[in-house]
């Protein structure tokens, strides 16, 4: 990496690895093996994931995400197993890697001197619209202090360390396991130093992820992180208890409190960004390529000091033909289905309770039992979607506090909306014998204050914590209750 | 110069077909807007209760007179051609006309010539109607009098053409912006002033929409006039005091109109600025029998300049015979020169259901318009709105079972389907062994697979047939779904080339359906089907990944007709068995075999935005091995910031270990 012939020699060599990522059809060699089945999945997974660029996207222009972190955000998986990932791979067994990955992770670790020496890459775990993630032993785990893993610094870690450390072979018994990420070189450095520094700053926190290291070469970022062993949401959202969905929520919130502490915007709050561990009850908040600190010099309506909210206006029924007023320009960024209503409304004052948000929808779908909530494939539709369920009342308030006007003739909008209890209830087929539970009413009360259309109502991640839905937990409280360390 | 007809030359009568319809196009030419300001006051039936909005007392006597009577106190000197169509008015003696033209042309200090012109004008004007009815017996003079009438025209033409360049026009706010731009352009084409600002000082002439124009100072105070002199118009060419009562009327000193009185200005009606452009821009040709004059000679060069923009105009009228045609023309032409600019800055006004997000400030443009379809019951409208699927599912995605509605849409085109069908029916009639779902025709059902893709791959089976599918053997109704789904790809595959967005749009509520975008292997489309589809089956979304990953591949060569040129057909064969060897569907593969044979499909180049490059490309791989990127990529002070901070995040080695150097 230090010659001038090595360096174009990797340059030539990082360029093709990332040629792996939008096409992982190419130069497949014959199958390997036929077991290739969790190979084929992941494969067949990233395909359809994709990569989508800003180009694709019809809403670019009006983002401020110049690279385009719109709609197919909601593909972004980093280091999470958690879409396609088989159980077994989970719980951290032999991976198997179909062929193309195989290929691409070959030239991936060829591409990088000496990498090989420190990572054996055993499966990509996810493809997003800025980076691949792949799943690696950390064969020099031993030479290094680390700080990160948790599990090495809690009890778990059991005695006979030294013996351990005399085989000096972390593979040999306990393998540890880190996520790369490998950031595309279409991302900026400013795109790239932002996910980083803020890494950086979130350190300590159980709940959120921590970062290893990181490193470049040419324009390819790595950076290293621990993996999580978790398991897919969709295999659990509709089976955990409420004391078990109070635990995540309880966990999630934990994490959000820490980063909002740092006044930094998750952006991307979703379950494929929140590696659960069920049987831990244990989350950690991945992915914060899209996150930003919170700013204070946006200019919107949403700041003003409590009062009478402006008058909604008139509605028009119309719209100029040919309108050549600039657009309104506002960040966008995050995952649809889960974006605020502010986000939608474009305010420009954004603040971390479009986290607790996206945090109120996951809680949502978690009552209603049906993943996603919203499928909001683009803005509009996420517009209609939230107005079927709050009604056109609050949505035209909720345009007017962010300077915005709200209009609908749409039949299946009503006035006053629906309330999220009957939602839930239409949502999980209730009967009259079949009616809310308790301690499902008692969520609900909690979504409410969570999912409030006005930001300045919804809870904070701190208040959500104080809240009686996560303070009376039933019976045991997990050990994540330690946020700091 | 002008040598004006003083012998009070009849007027022809109506039999002028030519002349008749002017009116009517004076009419028709005001239409497009006129609906509100048509209504002028002097086309107001006259009301003894008026108020003073109402026309001066003077003028209501005639106003009852004829039909053409609310025209004349304001349009009286717009159109001769007009004046000539009033043969039923037998009092025009208009007492008030004197008033009106010549004090205008004295406003903008007409030359002693052209006061005297207008003066003659007038006077003949003024005559025609009172020799209008006994010539109209007279046919043997007709033609001669059509000449006098069209010589008159042009004389009035010519003077008015000389007049518009001194007057200077404000159109007040409530000119429609359209409106006011055309009347912009073709007031300058006279060589008018047109200012945005109301300068009292310099507007002559007030031009509104209003119905509610104050009426003039009568001749009293016109007569007084002269006597009083308002301080506000001092150094006006004109000063005349207003009439201090009138003031009281409006309580508003600010209305434009009121001001613009006070001022001696004179107010006109966009109809009437209307019409006398229209007169003046018209070229005059009577065919009966050309005077030795021929009015383009004679016309100033402003107004040959508007005639060129209509040529048509000239050779259009080649004869008596010809008259009614040519109107026709005439209609048309101003038809679409009235029109058009107008369609440019229209509000779209929504017919169906709609919603509307904009800024409420006004200074940006709507963020969210879409309109829908309008739909007979609120379900089958192709917006998002709760659904009644399955359990599980996102409840804004329509389930196939309530999908009746699309599939009545479908059925239309089943015609132009029927030949991908006929292969879909023989693959189906080997595998499928589900009734089609309710009462539906086969074919409609395999519309309805293709039209939803998504739908289709669990199309209403019971969630464990699916689940089990990847065990089972080929012959389950999983299996079965899956091949439908495939076929509906195969659908797809076909109708591709020719009609793929109209393919996309009949997902109806899906993604692409709302007009997201052309879709791609990556788009919503395709990852939604992933990743929501698992969801409603079973306890683990994976089970069905298979049937997902088939339909991924199919649609990835239905979609994406241009991959990366160095995979070769043959590897996605070996791609696709290896798969189905795997999944242990003989039928599928059979199915997908079809597909991929079918088209040589290549790796698509994925196409993006490079931050760096701050360009859009088309090939991922292409534009991160072009020198630019290249170029970018090897410089390292794109990456000083970045690189401070890389520095921080080296891993801490143990003391006691040699570390082996890693970057």
């Amino acid at each position: 990496m230090n010659s001038q012939s090595h360096r174009s020699a990797a340059l030539h060599a990082a360029s093709k690895i990332i040629q792996r990522k939008p096409s992982r059809t190419e130069n497949i060699p014959p199958p390997r093996n036929e077991v290739a089945k969790q190979g084929f999945s992941s494969d067949d997974y990233v395909n359809g994931k994709g990569v989508q660029y800003p180009a694709q996207g019809d809403e670019m222009d009006e983002d401020e995400d110049v690279a385009g972190i719109s709609e197919n955000d909601s593909e972004m998986e980093p280091y999470a197993l958690s879409e396609d990932q088989f159980s077994e791979e989970s719980d951290g067994t032999v991976d198997e890697i179909c062929p193309e990955v195989q290929e691409e992770i070959d030239e991936f670790m060829a591409s990088f001197q000496e990498l090989d020496l420190h990572y054996k890459i055993v499966s990509k775990t996810g493809e997003g619209t800025f980076s691949s993630v792949y799943k690696a032993i950390d064969l020099q785990y031993n030479s290094y202090v680390n700080e990160w893993d948790l599990d090495e610094r809690t009890a778990e870690y059991y005695s006979p360390r030294s013996k351990r450390h005399r085989l000096n072979q972390a593979k040999e018994k306990r393998v540890k396991y880190v996520a790369i990420k490998k950031i595309y070189v279409t991302s900026s450095p400013q795109r790239i130093h932002n996910e980083l520094e803020l890494l950086k700053d979130l350190t300590g926190s159980k709940n959120v992820v921590s970062l290893i290291t990181a490193f470049r070469h040419l324009d390819q970022v790595i950076a290293v992180m621990p993996y999580f062993r978790h398991v897919d949401f969709r295999e659990y959202f509709r089976k955990l208890s409420i004391i078990e969905i109070q635990r995540y929520m309880r966990s999630l919130f934990t994490a959000l409190k820490f980063v909002h502490a740092k006044n930094i915007l998750h952006r991307d709050i979703k379950p494929t960004n929140f590696l659960y561990d069920c049987a831990k009850g244990r989350g950690v908040l991945v992915d914060f390529g899209l996150a930003e600190r919170e700013e204070y010099d946006g200019v919107c309506p949403c700041t003003r000091a409590r009062g009478p909210p402006p008058k909604p206006v008139a509605p028009v029924g119309g719209y100029p033909k040919n309108d050549q007023r600039p657009s309104k320009r506002a960040n966008r960024a995050g995952t649809r289905g889960f974006r605020a209503p502010e986000v939608l409304f474009k305010c420009n004052r954004q603040t971390t309770k479009i986290d607790i948000w996206s945090a109120g929808v996951i809680l949502l779908t978690f009552l209603s039992k049906r993943f996603p909530f919203f499928n909001s494939p683009d803005d509009i539709d996420a517009i209609i979607e939230m107005a079927t369920v709050f009604g056109r009342a609050k949505m035209r308030a909720c345009a007017a506090l962010h300077g915005a006007v709200f209009e609908t003739a749409i039949p299946t909008i009503s006035e006053k909306g629906h309330s999220l209890s009957r939602i839930v209830e239409w949502a999980t087929s209730r009967s009259k014998n079949d009616p809310l539970s308790l301690e499902e009413k008692r969520a609900l009360v909690f979504l409410e204050k969570t999912l409030d259309l006005d930001h300045r109502k919804r809870l904070s991640a701190a208040e959500a914590l104080e809240d009686p839905f996560l303070t009376n937990i039933g019976a045991d409280i997990s050990d994540d209750e330690v946020e700091t360390i | 110069m002008l040598s004006l007809p003083i012998s009070p030359a009849p007027p022809p009568m109506p039999t002028m077909s030519r002349r008749v319809p002017l009116s009517n196009i004076q009419n028709h030419h005001g239409q497009p807007y006129s609906l509100s300001t048509a209504t002028i006051p002097a086309k107001r039936p006259a009301k003894p209760t008026r108020d003073n909005l109402g026309p001066p007392p003077a003028k209501k006597a005639h106003i009852d007179t004829g039909y053409l009577g609310p025209d004349q106190k304001e349009n009286r000197h717009t159109t001769p051609s007009k004046l000539v169509l009033v043969p039923r008015t037998p009092n025009r003696q208009d007492t008030t006309r004197r008033d009106v033209v010549p004090s205008r042309v004295s406003r903008s200090k007409p030359t002693a010539n052209s006061r005297r012109q207008v003066e003659k004008i007038d006077s003949q004007k003024y005559r025609k109607p009172i020799q209008t009815q006994k010539i109209s017996t007279r046919d043997k003079q007709l033609t001669a009098a059509i000449a006098e009438n069209n010589e008159a025209i042009r004389q009035w033409q010519k003077h008015y053409l000389k007049v518009f360049p001194t007057l200077t026009f404000y159109l007040d706010e409530t000119v429609s912006e359209d409106k006011m731009a055309m009347l912009r352009i073709q007031l300058r084409d006279l060589d008018s002033t047109v200012i945005d600002h109301f300068d009292e000082e310099r507007v002559t002439h007030v031009i509104t929409a209003r119905g509610d124009i104050p009426p003039e100072t009568s001749k009293e105070q016109e007569a007084a006039r002269t006597g009083t002199i308002n301080p506000k118009l001092l150094g006006k060419t004109d000063s005349r005091a207003p009439v201090a009562p009138r003031l009281t009327v409006y309580e508003e000193q600010e209305d434009i109109l009121v001001l613009a009185r006070l001022n001696q200005m004179k107010i006109w009606n966009t109809e009437k600025v209307e019409r006398m452009i229209h007169t003046l821009n018209e070229k005059i040709d009577d065919d009966y029998i050309v005077p030795a004059a021929a009015p383009l000679k004679t016309l100033p060069s402003k107004h040959s300049k508007v005639e060129v923009t209509r040529p048509k105009r000239t050779s259009a009228v080649e004869s008596t015979k010809k008259n009614e045609e040519a109107l026709g023309r005439l209609l048309n032409q101003d038809k679409t020169r009235s029109s058009q600019p107008s369609s440019s800055k229209e509000m779209y006004v929504f017919k169906g259901p709609y919603v509307l997000v904009g800024d409420a400030s006004g200074r940006y443009k709507h963020f969210i318009i879409r309109e829908f379809r309008n739909a007979l019951q609120p379900e089958s409208g192709d917006w998002p709105q709760f659904r009644s699927n399955r359990e599980g599912r996102c409840p804004f995605v329509l389930d196939p079972d309530t999908k009746r509605a699309y599939m009545r849409e479908e059925a239309e085109r089943e015609a132009e389907a029927k030949a991908k069908e006929k292969e879909a029916a023989r693959l189906r009639a080997r595998i499928v062994m589900e009734p089609p779902p309710r009462n539906q025709s086969l074919r409609a059902k395999t519309s309805l697979l293709k039209e939803d893709p998504r739908t289709a791959l669990t199309d209403r089976r019971p969630i464990s047939s699916i689940e089990n599918k990847v065990d089972r053997d080929m012959a389950t109704a999983a299996a079965a779904t899956a091949v439908r789904k495939t076929e509906s790809r195969v659908d797809k595959l076909k109708d591709a080339h020719r009609s793929r967005q109209d393919n996309l749009v009949l997902t109806g509520y899906e993604p692409v359906a709302s007009g997201l975008r052309p879709t791609g292997p990556t788009s919503a489309v395709v990852s939604q089907a992933i990743s929501s589809n698992p969801v409603l089956v079973g306890p683990k979304a994976g089970t069905s990944r298979d049937v997902q990953r088939l339909n991924r591949r199919v649609f990835e060569k239905t979609t994406g007709g241009i991959r990366q040129t160095n995979t070769t057909t043959a590897l996605q064969v070996v791609d696709e068995e290896n798969n189905e060897a795997k999944a242990g569907k003989k039928t599928l593969k059979r199915a997908r075999s079809e597909l991929v044979v079918k088209e040589a499909s290549k790796k698509q180049p994925v196409a993006g935005y490079c931050e760096n490059c701050r360009d859009k490309y088309d090939d991922f791989e292409k534009h991160i091995l072009s020198k630019r990127h290249l170029r970018f990529a090897s410089n390292d002070e794109n990456f000083l910031e970045l690189d401070a901070l890389l520095a921080t995040l080296e891993r801490p080695r143990k003391k006691s270990i040699s570390p082996t150097p890693f970057h």
